[in-house]
């Protein structure tokens, strides 16, 4: 029946205007009793709509001004009304003048029990609150009628938050109005005054600009030590409070701390760290712990209108010092916070004047020290087995239980040091510096083992496996590793040494010399040895494609065998392009773009779709080259298509489960994309790039010991200089390729062992002698070219075609 | 006032784990401790505009999560058992101060924006809660969105996401309920 009922009630408030209510409802229900029903609703619905209205009017209606005086205070005028009390703009003679103050009156019974005593006392502090910032305590006391009030300066201003929104205030000078309130607050902090309620309402911008603080003391004089919890919690602005407020605790300067972080965090955003701060929902899950939501992923268009800037823009200054700010600010734990108002004022000040600013340094150390903390025992755990292996080489004993023995520590190491905590490491930002210290402890121990040439076949696996595993760390090219190839290769041929001879003895090891075989090739076209690093790659597909196909479920490493083999693939093809490119050989570009698509054909047959884009990186890198070699624009077309789509996929799995390697990996193929934009004029390109560099740097600044990031954000640099420079936006570029050189260190530390690093230089130094040269510096570039020259010609391969170009390119400078 | 008694944590534990006939002990139990809370809510200011569910809940979960346990209970068992406990406090609350009310007491309370209509200190409570009833019995969900939208103070959006179902129905069911109950309260 009351489904009836509602479907008609329904249909009957949908009709269109011009169809007669009673007439339809006819039409289509013949019951009279529910018709009178749907009707007798229809205009319940009217009324009660009605009177809600009626009931907000009722609301807003204005007060009545109490008659009496208070003090000798008397109310003119309503000025706002709160929880527990009301303002009114009041007036008092003075002699053959009047004086008006805001006049804050509170509800009788809270006059009740010890209040009076704190009130006293509250009254005593606050006289002394002399600051310019602060509104002026002029008097206080309790009416005859009971009533406690508070007298002081009357501030003719606007809210904080409304005063910068209907101006448009940019985020500086809201940081700037900030600034004034932070006085005000540290000054009260520095005489033992606790605000407890700071929020926009109790921030007011008078006339001249300058912040005014209100109600100072009102949070104290109206909870006791004697009442309870809850009614604490009560008083205050759940918005704005801190957790240990919120749990009840009584608050300290920690808890302003927080407040300002809030109020920061809106002036920023325009929008509360916790989702709807009307939301129930969102109230219980920032009261259970919920983190606040990063800055710059909460930016809409409006806010960032409002704050006089495009959203990305907005996004972007957020992110990094300001997020780190307010994070800090944020911190559930109070000890976490920044300790004082002016360590967090100044770092704001340290925000405007572009320096660095402590809450990212600190935060920094703060997680490498709590992963250390976090790990205590497995860190712990793990450097003793370490220590015990070294050992174990010293003290001698039964040959077959001091193996035994080893074996068990060695798999120890593995399993406890470098596979779990290793892992969980490099899932942090900021890893590199704490995988540095594992790499060192690690490799003496290792060493002692391997100086003995143990014979058990499960030890040398055991063993091979941690120097694998080391290698890794020291040196995995393109990852947030070390870029200690030198170390790297060394550590690698150690393994492959230790499973010569063992190899045919289970899956296990066979996938353990596969990764021995392809780290190596890696840091061989790492090094330039292209065709050393594709004979290595050609020994190693044979036996990955038998593992993939004989032990699909094994994992190497954490990944399917399947994975291994289209690496393997991948590194063939790679070191073929690489190749190809040192002789300018447009077949051998076609061959490895054959081995790519073999690899990526095996990855999309297998499912594997994360390699699926970084098979489409180097599928693009491929066109390129046929681009560049042939000069045919079709081959640059498809190069953007292949990189944009990397660049999308590297994007969905960053966006899907972020971690430093993959915000790395986005950045990286956002920078072939831009670069491949440019190639084929197309006007995003240098928006791109920047965006890109931008993202580089996010990683490089948290991993400040990873060598691979930082000439990653070198080629960044490179790649946004250089497309600046051939669009005629010569001196931001030149600035760019500068910065990129500086990144790079070369020629003073050439390593001719790192090819890539080569290559870079002498893009650098060429593209900065195509900016000097438009800026009519022709001696500069020609110097500049003969440093690019000098750089290509070092190293085992050796690009003649590139040589000769580049010194065409000075013949036709010394020619002007 | 302090943390909630031990039985009941176990007993909102197994609630939480699918025994619903555990929740009519946990009411009794939690009674007088939500009672308290909302009373001293209505009684602080005689010109409270509306009832402030969301502080109101705030206090709530200050208790609540004090009882680690509660955590284990899923978000829509914490909420739609939090709304219906919100309205039974109410709902005595008004019992209570009937007395007083008549004798020129307590001011009128709105219960809600969307139900200003409704004194949440008075007498329309116990109606309201007759009302509901009947409602409940023709159509459960309706009655738990009513709870969940104004006695515990959910956007529209988190009253769908808790009952599972669309916003439009809640918005619909929203439209019907309170016309429903104003016939039933006013007309």
């Amino acid at each position: 029946m009351i489904q009836r009922l509602e479907d008609l009630f329904h249909r009957s408030r949908e009709l269109p205007g011009d169809v007669d209510t009673l007439e339809w409802l006819k039409a289509n229900c013949d019951d009279t009793a529910l018709r009178a029903e749907v009707l007798l609703l229809l205009k319940a619905h009217a009324n009660a709509s009605l009177q809600d209205g009626h009931a907000a009017k009722r609301q807003s209606a204005p007060e009545a001004i109490p008659d009496g005086t208070f003090g000798p205070y008397r109310p003119v005028a309503l000025l706002g009304r709160g929880g527990m009390s009301t303002v009114y703009r009041a007036v008092r003679r003075v002699g053959s003048f009047e004086q008006t103050v805001a006049l804050k009156v509170m509800a009788p019974f809270l006059a009740e029990g010890e209040f009076r005593r704190r009130f006293e006392t509250e009254i005593r502090l606050l006289a002394q609150l002399q600051h310019p910032n602060i509104a002026r305590f002029l008097d206080g006391g309790i009416s005859s009628s009971g009533q406690p009030y508070l007298a002081t300066e009357l501030i003719e201003g606007e809210r904080f938050d409304t005063y910068c929104d209907h101006r448009n205030l940019s985020i500086g000078a809201r940081i700037r109005l900030l600034l004034q309130v932070s006085e005000a607050v540290d000054y009260a902090h520095r005489n033992l005054i606790v605000h407890r309620d700071l929020k926009p309402a109790n921030i007011l911008i008078d006339g001249q600009g300058v912040a005014k603080l209100l109600d100072f003391g009102m949070a104290t004089m109206l909870a006791s030590e004697a009442q309870q919890t809850v009614t604490r919690a009560r008083m205050l602005t759940p918005r704005y409070a801190s957790p240990e407020q919120l749990r009840g605790e009584r608050a300290g300067t920690a808890a302003d701390i927080f407040s300002m972080g809030v109020i920061l965090y809106e002036l920023l955003t325009g929008a509360w760290p916790y989702g709807d701060p009307a939301s129930m929902a969102a109230g219980l899950e920032r009261a259970a712990g919920a983190e606040p939501a990063p800055p710059q992923a909460v930016v809409t268009p409006e806010a960032a209108a409002a704050r006089g800037a495009e959203p990305r823009q907005l996004a972007r200054m957020l992110k990094g010092d300001l997020t780190a700010i307010v994070l800090k600010a944020l911190d559930h734990d109070p000890a976490r916070r920044y300790a004082t108002v002016r360590e967090m004022a100044a770092d704001l000040d340290r925000y405007l004047q572009g320096q660095p600013v402590s809450a990212r340094r600190q935060s920094f150390s703060y997680r490498a020290a709590r992963f250390l903390q976090r790990n205590r025992r497995r860190v712990a755990a793990a450097a003793t087995a370490a220590f015990l292996i070294g050992a174990a080489g010293i003290y001698s004993g039964v040959q077959h239980e001091r193996e035994q023995r080893r074996l068990a520590q060695l798999r120890n190491l593995d399993q406890t040091f470098l596979n779990e905590v290793y892992h969980e490491v490099s899932r942090l930002p900021g890893a590199s510096r704490v995988s540095l210290m594992i790499a060192e402890r690690v490799k003496n121990s290792l060493d002692a083992l391997f100086a003995e040439s143990p014979s058990d076949p499960k030890t040398r696996a055991a063993l091979a496996a941690a120097y694998i595993q080391l290698a890794e760390i020291q040196g995995e090219p393109f990852h947030i590793s070390l870029g200690d190839s030198g170390a790297a290769i060394e550590n690698y041929g150690r393994a492959a040494a230790l499973l010569d001879g063992i190899q045919s003895s289970s899956d296990e090891t066979k996938g353990l010399w596969l990764r021995s075989q392809l780290g190596i090739a890696g840091l061989k076209v790492r090094s330039g040895a292209y065709s050393d690093a594709a004979a290595i790659v050609a020994g190693a597909i044979e036996v990955a494609r038998r593992l993939a196909a004989a032990a699909p479920k094994l994992e190497i490493n954490g990944q399917p065998s399947a994975y291994w083999h289209v690496r393997a693939y991948v590194l063939l093809g790679h070191a073929q392009l690489r190749g190809a490119d040192v002789t300018r050989d447009v077949q051998g570009v076609r061959r490895a773009l054959q081995t790519f698509e073999t690899a990526l054909a095996i990855s999309t047959e297998t499912s594997l779709a994360a390699t699926s884009g970084s098979v489409q990186q180097y599928i693009a890198y491929a066109y390129q080259l046929l681009g560049d070699f042939t000069g045919e624009a079709q081959y640059q077309e498809k190069a953007l298509e292949a990189h944009r789509s990397a660049m999308e996929s590297a994007r969905a799995d960053y966006l899907s489960k972020p971690t430093p390697q993959r915000q790395r990996d986005y950045a990286d193929r956002l920078i072939d994309y831009g670069w491949a934009q440019h190639v084929c004029h197309r006007s995003g390109a240098i928006p791109t790039l920047r965006d890109a560099l931008e993202e580089m740097k996010a990683v490089a600044g948290s991993n400040p010991q990873s060598e691979e990031l930082r000439l990653d954000v070198a080629n960044g640099y490179a790649r946004l200089g250089a497309a600046e420079v051939a669009t005629n936006r010569v001196r931001p570029g030149l600035t760019h390729l500068r910065q990129a050189r500086e990144a790079i260190h070369l020629p003073a530390s050439i390593r001719p062992s790192d090819r890539e690093l080569v290559v870079l230089f002498a893009r650098v130094q060429e593209s900065l002698a195509a900016g000097l040269k438009r800026q009519g510096a022709l001696f500069e570039a020609s110097r500049a070219l003969d440093q690019a020259i000098a750089a290509v010609e070092v190293g085992p391969s050796v690009p003649g075609w590139r040589i000769a170009q580049l010194r065409e390119e000075k013949a036709a400078l010394s020619a002007r | 006032m302090g943390a909630l008694p031990q039985d009941l944590t176990e007993r909102l534990r197994r609630w939480g784990s699918g025994d619903g006939a555990v929740l009519n002990d946990i009411v009794a139990a939690a009674y007088n401790e939500l009672h308290a809370i909302a009373a001293a809510y209505l009684r602080r200011e005689n010109r409270l505009h509306t009832l402030q569910a969301t502080a109101l809940v705030n206090e709530l979960y200050i208790r609540l999560a004090r009882v680690r346990q509660a955590r284990f209970i899923d978000r829509q068992h914490f909420y739609t058992f939090t709304a219906h406990l919100m309205r039974l406090v109410l709902i005595d609350h008004a019992r209570r101060s009937k007395a007083a009310k008549r004798h020129g007491g307590a001011a009128f309370i709105p219960l809600h924006d969307e139900l200003a209509w409704i004194d949440a200190a008075g007498e329309d409570m116990i109606a309201l809660d007759h009302a509901l009833d009947q409602l409940q019995a023709e159509d459960e969900r309706k009655a738990r969105v009513i709870e969940l939208r104004y006695f515990l103070g959910c956007t529209n959006e988190e009253t769908a996401e808790l009952l599972g179902v669309s916003r439009p129905t809640v918005d619909r069911d929203l439209e019907f309920a309170k016309a429903w109950l104003y016939r039933r309260l006013r007309s």
